[in-house]
């Protein structure tokens, strides 16, 4: 076990938790820290929490994945837990138990979306859980796609009889709604927290995200060959077995998709589901803005809800 | 944090549809994966301590220099202390920069004052103020 250490991203147990977050536009964070006390000085509770959330997210994928899965799916968890992107947890920090819970409402989204009936509650409860993950840390939107196409992925190649290809496409649609439906949610929320706190700064990489620029700086081939890097093994804390690993998975993958009866068209919604995933980064990349949230937050203002409300979680 | 699951995923997928002689492949390597994880965490981990370290040091240096020129904080005028560039690290092989891991508070961020202020308050330094532009 390591001391504590100031973590690079966070260091707001100094500054006020409230002005601090609300600066980085995370109230579900705040929230959290509010529920399980703010700024210990040992956390250990909070790694223990992390860990358990870590591995909740990962059994909740792995049951949308497969409900029968085998012992496959230990192998599955060396890397959904063990991976080194998540060596943030031997930090040693206070933030990381709130990024892992994040990870389960981003998994809980695709776990509702799919078992829900169709209809307004699936998508109330698929929105309010994304809403949920963005509001702890932003870049967990992006873990909702990724279990979701997984998902198809899975469901493609072992459920043929079952899968229709026109509904599943209306349902990737529809799932990208929700997406977007969070993100505007949670920025009218944390503009509303904003504005009833007077708070008028915001942290630049925040503020890049909203505005798209964020997104707009990464050329796409640099995306990919980053992704590349870390799938392969190019990353000496990777290491080269993992590159061996993932080209060995593809080649299974492909292999059994090749042996599927129209194995053609399925390669080709297989293709058009990865597009569909890039498609909004690349037209924000092209674009080289995206709607501005900050314009949604007059909607909020207007309405005057900053003085029916008084912030429950700032006292003074 | 999605890159993890991805990987659990195709890893999870092909498994399934591996043929029986591939699979006891695909367990060994995995088992190699596990290990090399477990040791480049490790590696990270300690990068992290060795920087947390050498940061703690460097902000005492600072204030030691500063109270030498003009004298103790607590008592003397307000110094207005700037801090230009970003401290350079031994070539070491100890020190390692992946991401955030083993990056040092001076340089995060491109040596952001908040950050830097931070970890002096939390080091019990609370000298300083961010200036405003009042």
């Amino acid at each position: 076990m390591r001391p504590f250490r100031l973590m690079k991203k966070e260091p707001r147990f100094i500054e006020g938790p409230c002005r601090s977050i609300s600066n980085h536009d995370r109230w579900g964070m705040y929230v959290l820290d509010l529920l399980f006390q703010w700024g210990p000085s040992l956390p250990f509770f909070h790694i223990l929490l992390a860990v358990i959330a870590n591995l909740i997210a990962f059994v909740l994928a792995m049951h949308l994945w497969d409900s029968t899965a085998g012992k496959e799916r230990y192998l599955a968890a060396v890397f959904a837990l063990g991976y080194p992107m998540i060596a943030f947890v031997y930090e040693f920090n206070i933030v990381q138990y709130g990024y892992d819970t994040g990870l389960i409402f981003s998994v809980a989204s695709v776990y509702v979306y799919i078992h829900t009936p169709e209809g307004f509650r699936r998508y109330l409860y698929t929105v309010l859980c994304m809403t949920l993950a963005v509001s702890v840390y932003q870049s967990l939107l992006f873990a909702a796609p990724v279990v979701y196409f997984l998902y198809l992925t899975n469901f493609h190649l072992r459920d043929q009889q079952n899968f229709h290809q026109k509904k599943s496409f209306r349902s990737a649609w529809l799932f990208a709604g929700c997406m977007i439906l969070a993100v505007v949610l949670h920025g009218l929320i944390a503009g509303v927290i904003r504005k009833m706190n007077g708070i008028q700064d915001r942290y630049h990489a925040i503020t890049n995200f909203y505005d798209g620029s964020f997104l707009a700086t990464y050329d796409p081939i640099f995306v990919v060959r980053e992704v590349a890097a870390l799938l392969l093994g190019q990353r000496w804390y990777v290491g080269w077995v993992t590159g061996i690993v993932v080209i060995l998975c593809f080649w299974i993958i492909l292999t059994r998709l090749l042996q599927l009866p129209g194995y053609r068209e399925k390669v080709r919604t297989l293709v058009f589901f990865s597009l569909a995933v890039l498609a909004p980064f690349t037209f924000i990349n092209y674009n080289r803005k995206a709607l501005a949230s900050k314009d949604l937050y007059v909607v909020a203002s207007v309405a005057g809800w900053d003085r029916l409300y008084s912030c429950p979680l700032c006292p003074g | 944090m999605s890159l993890p699951l991805l990987l659990a995923g195709i890893v999870y997928i092909a498994a399934r549809s591996a043929p029986v002689k591939i699979k006891p492949v695909l367990a060994g390597l995995t088992i190699v994966c596990f290990l090399y994880y477990w040791g480049s965490g490790t590696r990270l981990a300690y990068a992290n301590y060795i920087v947390w370290q050498g940061d703690k040091m460097l902000t005492n240096r600072v204030v030691q220099r500063i109270e030498d020129r003009f004298g103790d904080l607590l008592q003397g005028p307000a110094v207005p202390p700037i801090f230009v560039g970003i401290p350079s690290r031994p070539d070491n092989s100890l020190y390692i920069r992946e991401e955030t891991a083993g990056a040092s508070l001076w340089d995060w961020d491109g040596g952001n004052t908040h950050r830097i202020l931070a970890m002096f308050q939390i080091l019990g330094i609370d000298y300083f103020r961010v200036p405003t532009a009042g």
